[in-house]
C-alpha cells in the first residue's frame, strides 16, 4: 500500500489526545505508539525520513484514509470512537483528538469538539465516528452535525465534514447534503 | 452547558503577540499553553535560550510578553467596572495601529489571562471570532472583556465595531464564554473611552 498524491508526508504531525486536551498522547492510542506511528505502521503515510510523518489530505479519499486504523482499534477497545481531525490552512492535518464515543459524546458541546481545534491553532475541522454496524447516519448524528456545523461557522473554524466509520466503509456527512 | 472546559485553570498568565504572529502564549502551570509557544516558530527560537535566562524573563524581555501590573505566580486583578478593565490597558493608547486585547476572567471575574491579539496595523474588525476564541478557550475563561484602541483619538464606535461585537457574543455564546463587554480607547493623547455595553444601556447590541 502506498501513498497516493494526496498523502504527502515530510514533518511531524502533532496528537492532540487526551482528557485535558494537552499535547501528550492517548492511553487510548498508547499500545499503538500513537498515531502518526500506526499510520506509518500500516503503510498508510510514509515518511522521509527519521522524524515522524507529516500528513496532507486533499479530499475526502484522503481523510478517509487517514483514519482507516480507527477501525481497527474500536473493535480491540469494544467501544465505538470519535474524534476531532484539526486542519492547518494549508490541509496539514495537526493533530488528531480521539476520545470513546460514551452516552454523553450524543450531545457534544461545540466547547468540547473546538478545544483542541484551538490548542492546534487549527484552521478547520473533520469530525468523525466510528460505527459498530453500517455507516448509514442515525437521526442524531445528522442533528448534533447540523448544531456543531453552525456553532463552527460563528466561530471562524468551519466543520468541513463528519464521516462514519461503519463495517460498510467510511461514509461522509458532507456528500450527503448534511453539511 | 457546562461552562467550565476539563481543562485545569490557570492562576496567573501573562500573554502577548507579536504584531502579525501566532499567539505567543504562557501561563504558569498549563504544559498545553507551552507547547503551544513552542509550536511557534517565530518564539521557538527564543525559547531555546530560556533555559539559562529564565522563561518569563526571556518573554518580558524579549517584549514577545507585555508586563502588566501583576507577576507570573500572583493572582490576577479583580474586574467590576470598566474603569479596572481600561487601568489594564493603557499602553494601547500609544499605539499608532488598532490592537485587540483580551481579557480572560475566571468565575470571580479575576483576570486569568491577558491575550494581545494583533492586528498589525489592520482593522481590529479584520478578527475573526477565533482569533478571540482561543486564549479563553485555552485557559479555561468564564467571561471575556474585549478592548481595542482608535489612534485616532475618537473613543466612538464604529459601524464595524458594533458588528464585531454582536459577531463575538453570538460565537462565544456558542462556547460558553460570556462576553462582559467591549470597550474603545481612545489614543493620541486623548483618555476617553466608551464602553458599547453603557452605550446600548446595559447590554450588548
Amino acid at each position: 500500500m502506498s501513498p497516493g498524491p494526496d498523502v504527502v508526508v515530510t514533518a511531524p504531525m502533532v496528537e492532540v489526545l487526551d482528557e485535558s486536551y494537552g499535547l501528550r498522547r492517548n492511553p487510548l492510542l498508547e499500545p499503538y505508539g500513537g498515531y502518526a506511528e500506526l499510520l506509518v505502521r500500516t503503510g498508510i503515510v510514509r515518511p522521509e525520513g527519521p522524524a515522524p510523518p507529516r500528513v496532507i489530505v486533499q479530499d475526502a479519499a484522503a481523510v478517509a484514509r487517514v483514519l482507516r486504523p480507527l477501525t481497527g482499534i474500536a473493535r480491540a477497545e469494544h467501544r465505538d470512537l470519535f474524534v476531532v481531525m484539526c486542519i492547518s490552512g494549508r490541509n496539514q492535518v495537526l493533530g488528531i483528538h480521539v476520545r470513546p464515543l460514551s452516552f454523553h459524546t450524543a450531545e457534544l458541546s461545540p466547547r468540547q469538539v473546538l478545544q483542541p481545534a484551538f490548542a492546534l491553532s487549527a484552521s478547520a475541522i473533520i469530525l468523525a465516528h466510528t460505527h459498530e454496524g453500517p455507516s448509514e447516519p442515525e437521526p442524531v448524528d445528522i442533528e448534533n452535525t447540523q448544531r456543531l456545523k453552525t456553532a463552527c461557522e460563528a466561530i471562524g473554524l468551519p466543520l468541513l465534514d463528519h464521516i462514519i466509520i461503519g463495517s460498510d466503509g467510511p461514509l461522509g456527512l458532507a456528500e450527503h447534503g448534511v453539511l | 452547558m457546562a461552562l467550565q472546559g476539563p481543562h485545569v485553570k490557570t492562576r496567573a498568565i501573562v500573554l502577548g503577540v507579536e504584531p502579525g504572529a501566532d499567539v505567543i502564549v504562557y501561563a504558569k502551570g498549563s504544559e498545553i499553553l507551552r507547547e503551544s509557544l513552542q509550536r511557534n516558530p517565530a518564539a521557538r527560537e527564543k525559547i531555546v535560550t530560556s533555559e539559562t535566562s529564565g522563561f518569563e524573563r526571556l518573554l518580558f524581555q524579549t517584549a514577545l510578553v507585555r508586563p502588566v501590573e501583576w507577576q507570573p505566580g500572583a493572582v490576577g486583578p479583580v474586574i467590576r467596572e470598566t474603569e479596572d478593565a481600561v487601568r489594564l490597558c493603557e499602553h494601547l493608547r500609544e499605539l499608532d495601529h488598532e490592537r485587540m486585547v483580551v481579557l480572560c476572567l475566571d468565575e470571580a471575574d479575576r483576570v486569568t489571562a491577558i491575550h494581545e491579539a494583533g492586528v498589525g496595523g489592520q482593522h481590529a474588525a479584520a478578527l475573526l471570532p477565533r482569533d478571540i476564541a482561543r486564549v479563553p478557550m485555552l485557559v479555561g475563561a468564564e467571561a471575556i472583556v474585549l478592548l481595542h484602541n482608535h489612534p485616532s483619538g475618537d473613543a466612538t464606535p464604529s459601524p464595524d465595531d458594533i458588528i464585531l461585537t454582536k459577531r463575538m457574543n453570538a460565537a462565544l455564546e456558542a462556547l460558553g464564554i460570556h462576553l462582559v463587554d467591549h470597550i474603545v480607547l481612545a489614543g493620541s493623547g486623548e483618555r476617553e473611552y466608551t464602553s458599547i455595553r453603557e452605550l446600548y444601556g446595559g447590554r450588548l447590541p
